[in-house]
């Protein structure tokens, strides 16, 4: 904001400024955090009225599960691997990181749909029972913020082409996507306890 | 329709206003002067502050309540039916567990406002700043605790009513903390009965009678008579009312100098007041003896003539509240006609002999608020500087330039499309809900794609308006 004669110089002021982005971003994830805990707590609410529908049991098959979580876990690795890159500014690595996460991540969001393809075809679509209601809706919410992070990604590497230096608002925007896309694979890991592994059990 | 629309309505205003409680926790924790330390912040700051950490934890709450009973309407979900093994009951905790917290983002602010108002008008500091300060961080963490005491009569059985009804009764502690603050601030100070000191007392009269009647329904037997009656009705315009409205039309009338740069006519605004509060009495008092007397709340008419009475005082009630509002609305017209009077205009930027620091600078505040940023040394800083013989503003200073953001329309943008959306979903126009989701989405990548976002105000400029500021209190100062 303004400046000051004495003690913070120009330089000094823009650059708190601008770390208030990444701070503002994490409060925001926070947020988005409740969403998930409220569609948790429907979920454990509603969890057992099958009303007379299909169970855990009967839908869930695990092998298809570990991939989606596989790609998941990977993509959060490689994401990591950019961000190192950016650090260094080899940006040429950066968007080819940028690229391979983003074909994790759609393996991830294509296994997801395939998945609710196969239940629906089944019957077991969200309309069934209020159990199969708060499974669709706490997973395809997962899943939707996961297409967001691809858009979000490509959005990045178009920016991030034919540039040669890595800006302080570009790192911003890296930080940002890499907070949200770590903190979808966390929600997955609850996902994947909570919804899948507990039901089965 | 009707369910559809505040559907989406509650769904795109709600994301207004979380990135809004975002937007302002990451500015206070972050962009506070130097030497603002928590404890030096105005009580206002932190009101703003603890609505900002509850918008923040509940208003995600309730786009998911909103979101699920959208999916019950648009796709045949199961969540709040009564067939499928919904739970209608599931809808009323999601909906006040952001419901109650709701209450106290209204208030906490109005709050915020009395705690400037009263020390201002009173000549004195505000009484126990750090008493303040714990009431309203303990109302805001209790305000998480209390939900369920809009439906004790779900049946969650004794224990649970037990702990919510004790749980809001302690929210009363907190709140009486304040409202003592308030008296003694004003005990032995230089009172002006300025019309913001006329809400600011109505204030306290009548949201402590409402605070009482709350009390009296947080106990779970005396609930099980009063829940949804008239009773109950009354209890909440009585907190509403007398806290959020007289709160916000105090703040109006406190702060419209320094955003507008002219006064509010008072005369106006003195008649609001008395319409409204002698209105209030008639139009609300009754309906805790109707509460009493068994009347419910939403009946379309009523056939025992025990209520037609207590009813004929309540319209009188609401006719004077009337006169109120026609009131109200001829303080805005009577004080932007008389805006250019030289008795209404702001020519000093402190016409209450403020003690917070945006009553340092020129009404309305330049564009960079501050040409140079105040270093803070105690609370109320600028009645510190004033005290003290210091320049708050240290005008004539060497100024430099300014950073500062640009302005943008990606704003109103999204806003446009998200009404498309918005629109089209409730009219179930798929086509161009689609449309209006994309441009949304289009809005924010073209945003953060735009490189030209910022500029400097050169120090000359600065120095120009700073200035002129100058001149203008000197020529005040000569008068």
């Amino acid at each position: 904001m303004a400046q000051n004669t004495t003690v913070p110089t120009a330089g000094h002021d823009e650059h708190h400024h601008e770390n208030t982005v990444v701070f503002g971003f994490w409060v925001y994830l926070m947020t988005d955090c409740i969403i998930f805990g409220s569609l948790f707590a429907t979920f454990a609410v509603l969890r057992n009225q099958f009303n007379g529908g299909p169970t855990p049991h009967e839908l869930f098959e695990f092998g298809g599960l570990g991939l989606e979580t596989a790609l998941l876990l990977l993509s959060s690795i490689t994401y990591g691997f950019g961000m190192i890159a950016a650090h260094k500014t080899q940006i040429s690595q950066v968007i080819m990181w940028l690229g391979v996460t983003f074909l994790l991540g759609l393996g991830f969001v294509g296994l997801e749909v395939r998945e609710f393809a196969h239940m629906i075809a089944d019957g077991a679509g969200p309309d069934r029972s209020a159990f199969l209601s708060a499974f669709f809706t706490l997973v395809s919410t997962h899943g939707l913020h996961v297409t967001c992070g691809l858009i979000w990604i490509v959005t990045l590497m178009v920016q991030l082409m034919g540039t040669t230096e890595i800006p302080e608002r570009m790192m911003n925007k890296l930080t940002c996507l890499s907070l949200f896309w770590h903190f979808l694979d966390i929600v997955w890991i609850c996902v994947f306890t909570y919804v899948y592994l507990a039901s089965m059990i | 329709m009707g369910v559809d629309y505040y559907i989406w309505a509650i769904q795109i205003s709600g994301v207004g206003t979380l990135l809004t409680g975002v937007n302002f926790f990451v500015t206070i924790v972050k962009m506070r002067a130097p030497g603002m330390t928590w404890l030096k912040m105005p009580v206002f700051t932190w009101t703003a502050f603890c609505s900002s950490i509850l918008i923040m934890a509940t208003f995600p709450v309730l786009t998911v309540a909103v979101a699920l009973l959208g999916l019950d309407r648009y796709f045949g979900m199961h969540f709040f039916t009564n067939d499928g093994g919904g739970n209608q009951m599931l809808y009323l905790n999601l909906i006040w567990a952001w419901g109650h917290p709701e209450v106290y983002i209204l208030v906490l602010p109005a709050f915020g406002v009395f705690s400037e108002v009263v020390p201002a008008f009173s000549g004195k500091p505000l009484f126990g700043y750090k008493t303040m300060v714990y009431a309203t961080c303990s109302i805001m963490v209790l305000s998480f605790l209390v939900w369920v005491h809009h439906f004790f009569t779900m049946g969650a059985g004794p224990d649970v009513n037990a702990f919510f009804g004790i749980a809001t009764m302690i929210i009363s502690i907190p709140t009486g903390v304040k409202l003592f603050n308030w008296l003694f601030t004003m005990y032995k100070g230089r009172i002006q009965y300025h019309a913001c000191m006329y809400w600011a007392v109505g204030f306290m009269v009548v949201f402590t009678i409402g605070g009482m009647t709350g009390v009296m329904m947080a106990i779970p037997g005396s609930d099980f008579v009063l829940h949804n009656s008239l009773f109950l009705i009354a209890h909440f315009h009585n907190v509403i009312i007398g806290g959020v409205y007289f709160g916000y039309v105090c703040g109006m009338n406190f702060w419209a100098p320094k955003v507008l740069g002219f006064k509010m006519n008072e005369a106006w605004g003195i008649r609001a007041f008395w319409f409204w509060l002698v209105g209030f009495f008639f139009a609300f008092m009754p309906l805790y003896v109707l509460g009493f007397e068994g009347m419910t709340r939403r009946i379309n008419h009523y056939d025992n003539p025990a209520w037609h009475p207590w009813m004929l005082i309540a319209e009188v009630g609401a006719v004077l509240i009337l006169f109120g509002v026609v009131c109200q609305l001829m303080q805005i017209f009577v004080s932007i006609r008389d805006c250019n009077k030289p008795e209404n205009r702001d020519f000093t930027g402190d016409p209450w002999n403020g003690r917070t620091l945006e009553w340092s600078t020129s009404s309305p505040p330049p564009v960079y608020n501050y040409a140079i940023v105040p270093h803070v040394s105690s609370l109320d800083a600028f009645t510190h500087d004033k005290e003290n013989g210091i320049d708050t503003r240290q005008a004539g200073a060497q100024y430099e330039a300014i950073h500062m953001p640009k302005n943008t329309a990606s704003g109103i943008s999204a806003g446009a499309f998200a009404l498309i959306f918005g629109f089209a979903a409730v009219w179930y126009i798929w086509w161009l809900a689609a449309i209006g989701l994309v441009g949304v989405i289009a809005t924010v990548i073209a945003r953060s794609a735009n490189k030209d976002i910022d500029y400097y105000i050169p120090a000359e400029e600065v120095a120009r308006i700073e200035n002129e500021h100058t001149r203008k209190l000197m020529a005040q100062a000569a008068e």
